[in-house]
Parts: C-alpha cells; sequence; structure tokens
C-alpha cells in the first residue's frame, strides 16, 4: 500500500488557488490592452457597453447594431474563465450554461442601468443585479449545478485588478497611508467590541474570533482564515458566515442611501463604505452604487471613480491586505490563552504569506504598468489617446465583470441554505457592526474628510 | 471490501503511520484531514455567497473529521493516521515531497 505523502501546494498554489487566477485574467486583460495601444489599436472594439437610452426602440437598436461585438465579448469571457474554472476542479458542462444565463442577464442589468431615468427610479446596476438575483434564488431556486458559473470571489477579484490599471500608483502611494490608519482603527475598535461582547455573552473564544474578524477585516474571507488559525470547531465558520452575509447585504443597500441622504462627497461615502462594508463583493456593490449617483444626483459632490477609489484603498489596502497577520497574532493568543490544544497546532509565521490575498499583487502591478506606461505624458496628451484607447475600455472590462459578481451575490445567496447564526453570536456582531458604521463616519466625514474629498491622481 | 479486510486495510494504515517520520505524520498527510475546496464549499454553509474555498486566505487549512475542527496541513496530533493513496493514485508516482 501507497502512503499518501504530506502534500502542501507550494508552487502549484499559482494555478490552484482562485487569487492567482484572477492575477492571470486580469494582468493578461491589461497587458492585451496595452500591446493592443503600442501597436495603434485598442481593446475599445471588445469592451463593448449598451449605450444610454431613453425608449427601448432606441436600446434595441443599439443592441442589434453591435451583437457581433457583445458575442465576441461573451466568448473571450467564457474561455478565459473556463479555463480557470476548469483547473479549479470544476465541470465545464455545468459551468458554460450557467455562465450564458450570467452574461445574458448581465447585459440586460447593464442595459437597465444605462436608462436616462434609472437614478431617478434608485435602478443602479449593481443593485438591480444583487436583487434580482436573490429574487432567483430564493424564490424560484436554480440547478445547484449552475453553481459553477456563480464565482462570486472570482468575478471580485479579477475585477480588482483591472481596477488597478484604473487607479494611478501615486495615489496608492498617496491614500494607502491614510486608508491604512483608517482601517487599523476601525478594524481593531470593531474587533475587541464582537469580541468582548461575545465573551461577555459567554460565547466560546474561538467563534468569538471568528465572528470579530468577519465583522472587522474582510467578512466571509476573514472568518475562514480565522477559524483556521485558532482551530475553531467546524459549525463556527457558518455562524460568523451567516453574520457577515445578513449584514452585508444590509449595507449594500444602506450605506449608499445614507450617504445620499447625507450628501456625502463621492471620496467620503467610498471611505465611509471601505470601512463599514464586510466583504469585498458588497462593498463594491455598494460603491459602484453611490459612484453611479455621483455626478448626477445634485448635491453629491466628486467624481464616481473617486468612490472606487477610495472604497478601494480602505478596503483593498487599508483591510484585506492585513488578513495573514490577523490571523498569525489570533494563532498566537489561541494557542497561548484559550487552550493547550492536543491537536498539536500552532502558529506559522509564513501563514502571513501564505493567506496572504494574492490578487492585491495584480491589482498593484496592473497599476504599475499603467502609471509606467501614462507616465511622461501631458494631461491633454493622455486625455486624448491613453485614456480613451487604454484606460477607458479595461474600466468597460472591469464594469462588466462586476456585474457578474454583484448577480452571482444573490444567486449563491440562498437564506434558507445559511446556518442558523444564533440570537448571542447575531447579537454580539450586530453591536460590533453599530460600532463599526458610527465610527467609519466620523473618520471618514469629519476626521479624514479633507483627504477623501480631494482624492486626485 | 469487506468489514475485515476494511479492517485488515486500518490495521496496516495504523502501523504504518507509527513508522512514518515525525513530518509526515502532519494532518497534510493524515487520514482525517480534508482541505477539498469543494468539500469546504459544501459543508461550509453560506461560504460561496461572499467568499471562496479557492481563496489564498484559506492557507492550508482543512477539517479534521475525526474533531470536526479545522486545522493546518502542517500541524499533529496523537490520533494521526497515516492516509493509504486510493489505488488510482497509487498507480502514479508521488511527486509530492514530504516536508
Amino acid at each position: 500500500m501507497k502512503v499518501a505523502p504530506l502534500d502542501l501546494l507550494g508552487w502549484r498554489e499559482i494555478f490552484k488557488k482562485e487569487d492567482w487566477w484572477a492575477i492571470w485574467l486580469g494582468l493578461g486583460i491589461v497587458l492585451a490592452g496595452c500591446a493592443l495601444f503600442a501597436s495603434g489599436g485598442s481593446l475599445k472594439w471588445l469592451a463593448v457597453t449598451p449605450a444610454k437610452w431613453d425608449s427601448l426602440a432606441q436600446l434595441g437598436a443599439d443592441l442589434a447594431a453591435n451583437y457581433v461585438r457583445y458575442v465576441a465579448q461573451f466568448l473571450c469571457w467564457a474561455v478565459l474563465f473556463s479555463i480557470a474554472v476548469k483547473v479549479l476542479g470544476y465541470k465545464l458542462s455545468e459551468f458554460i450554461p450557467g455562465f450564458v444565463f450570467v452574461y445574458l442577464i448581465s447585459v440586460a442589468i447593464f442595459a437597465a442601468g444605462q436608462w436616462t431615468q434609472a437614478n431617478k427610479y434608485n435602478l443602479e446596476p449593481p443593485l438591480i443585479a444583487l436583487v434580482l438575483g436573490l429574487v432567483l434564488s430564493n424564490a424560484f431556486g436554480l440547478p445547484r449545478r449552475l453553481d459553477a458559473a456563480f464565482r462570486v470571489e472570482f468575478y471580485i477579484k479579477t475585477g480588482i485588478v483591472l481596477l488597478g490599471a484604473t487607479l494611478p500608483f501615486m495615489l496608492i502611494v498617496w491614500g494607502g497611508p491614510v486608508a491604512i490608519v483608517q482601517a487599523a482603527v476601525v478594524s481593531i475598535v470593531t474587533f475587541m467590541v464582537i469580541f468582548w461582547a461575545s465573551r461577555w455573552l459567554g460565547i466560546d473564544p474561538q467563534l468569538a474570533a471568528t465572528l470579530g474578524a468577519g465583522g472587522a477585516v474582510c467578512g466571509v474571507s476573514a472568518a475562514i482564515a480565522v477559524a483556521g488559525a485558532v482551530g475553531a470547531k467546524k459549525e463556527y465558520a457558518p455562524i460568523a458566515i451567516t453574520a457577515v452575509i445578513v449584514w452585508a447585504i444590509v449595507m449594500i443597500f444602506v450605506l449608499p442611501f445614507a450617504s445620499r441622504l447625507l450628501h456625502l462627497p463621492a471620496g467620503v461615502a467610498g471611505a465611509w463604505i471601505g470601512t463599514s462594508e464586510f466583504a469585498d463583493a458588497a462593498g463594491f456593490a455598494a460603491a459602484q452604487s453611490y459612484a453611479n449617483l455621483a455626478g448626477s444626483v445634485p448635491g453629491i459632490s466628486g467624481d464616481g471613480e473617486q468612490t472606487i477609489w477610495a472604497f478601494t484603498l480602505m478596503k483593498v489596502v487599508g483591510r484585506d491586505f492585513w488578513i495573514g497577520v490577523w490571523a498569525f497574532v489570533l494563532a498566537v493568543i489561541s494557542i497561548t490563552q484559550w487552550e493547550v490544544r492536543d491537536t498539536g497546532g500552532r502558529a506559522d509565521l509564513g501563514q502571513i504569506w501564505w493567506r496572504f490575498p494574492k490578487f492585491i499583487l495584480g491589482f498593484i502591478i496592473a497599476s504599475l504598468v499603467i502609471t509606467l506606461i501614462s507616465s511622461g505624458q501631458s494631461l491633454s496628451e493622455y486625455n486624448h489617446t491613453t485614456a480613451p484607447r487604454l484606460v477607458a475600455p479595461i474600466k468597460d472590462l472591469r464594469t462588466w465583470v462586476f456585474i457578474f459578481c454583484f448577480f452571482s451575490i444573490g444567486l449563491t445567496t440562498r437564506f434558507r441554505d445559511l446556518a442558523v447564526a444564533g440570537r448571542r453570536p447575531f447579537a454580539a456582531f450586530s453591536i460590533g457592526v453599530l460600532v463599526n458604521v458610527i465610527l467609519g463616519f466620523l473618520l471618514s466625514a469629519y476626521v479624514f474628510a479633507e483627504h477623501w474629498s480631494n482624492l486626485h491622481p | 471490501m469487506t468489514v475485515r479486510g476494511e479492517a485488515a486495510v486500518n490495521e496496516t494504515a495504523r502501523r504504518l503511520g507509527s513508522l512514518a517520520t515525525t513530518a509526515s505524520r502532519r494532518c497534510g498527510a493524515c487520514l482525517h484531514f480534508n482541505d477539498d475546496p469543494h468539500y469546504f464549499e459544501t459543508v461550509i454553509a453560506g461560504l460561496t455567497s461572499m467568499g471562496s474555498a479557492h481563496a489564498s486566505v484559506r492557507g492550508r487549512d482543512g477539517i479534521c473529521l475525526l474533531r470536526d475542527r479545522f486545522c493546518s496541513a502542517t500541524w499533529s496530533c496523537a490520533e494521526f493516521t497515516v492516509k493509504a493513496l486510493s489505488q488510482s493514485d497509487a498507480a502514479e508516482p508521488a511527486t509530492a515531497k514530504i516536508a
């Protein structure tokens, strides 16, 4: 009999983890765009989007005129994602029908958002996508095999890498430190509040830590990372995930709505959403909703991109970046304070790297690549050539992949499947949410308001 | 496989386990350890909604089926039971290194 060896992924991680595939796909698109740009071409033809419309006849004419471009775009997405999901172990016979469905509905969602009256009725594409997905999955139900195409995390990570290409590197350097300071304050306070509220309610420290990380760092990803680091019971992660999902979905609607009521500048709202949303995907849905309002709704100053930039700096650079450190610190505390485990558990310093969300590397490289290409150009040259021929098509492709993600959030959130969080864990998490939202607002709208309002490259 | 046959395989596996080096007695090589992403996404309710078992943040974690707890592939414990390769796996040379 052959004995299975200890099989650590090592370098094979670059093919076996979604983060790396998001890098390959995202950077591949960015580099293809750069190559076309250098040879006088552009990704613009492929990055087709529905035009603004007033009447259904106008929309129909636009879609009919560009149907070849949509077919080509669909094929490109389908091929790229198929390669990745196949290597990740999914069946193409399940992925492809699911992706056809996702793409077709995404075209409809994108088109609905381009209606000239959409803002008036709050028909923001992220919100339409989310609500439609929730209704389809909870009221009607879809075949489970289609889930292979509802890869929320994969889509959002690919979108974040593409977003790097639209975010000047100097903005990361300039805005990053403030984001890290603000995120650190909010994350530490929120974690401590959830943790001590949980302990006060008699909850096990491992569950308290899993809940705390879910609310303070990066939602579901943090909950799963910390559950592993502290050796939590299997049922603890689903409890934390339920609390995260419920509140994340509530916040997708509440944060943009409250920001609109308060007429927060675009960058300030982005920073607040980045501080107070729990998961990347949910946060981008909220930030994208507000970004669509900026510039088109009276009273909201700033540019929609500022909302996205501020959100990204806060969430990705300020919070996601540090998940490995959180996991390591909590692993040390778990082993030294909470129990003398007979599991042989130990706090590997290496997990700071193992758990590092690698897609952030792709995001930074994409930003560097485009910044280098545009360096030395005058503003006029950038605005007339690089922006429309290189950056704008990447931004449009980013919007597509975000819509795939937002729709997939709804499709995969089946409330009846979620674990019962229990009153005490949910109460402890909710106290943390309250503190997080208030503190995030004060820091974004008052303490660092000047910084976030003036977020320019 | 009959019950007696299964017991014999388990016994052999235990004996092999006792001979294994300390390094190879880590959870990642244990019969009770499951780190398959598809398994994770099946047993952790809601994971795919805003997360993924294929994410880097999961690191080297799996679930100990004996204790029903999360654990890392690099941990070890007294309950280590050597995992035998299936016949199809065993037919191919094992290339992964023992850490």
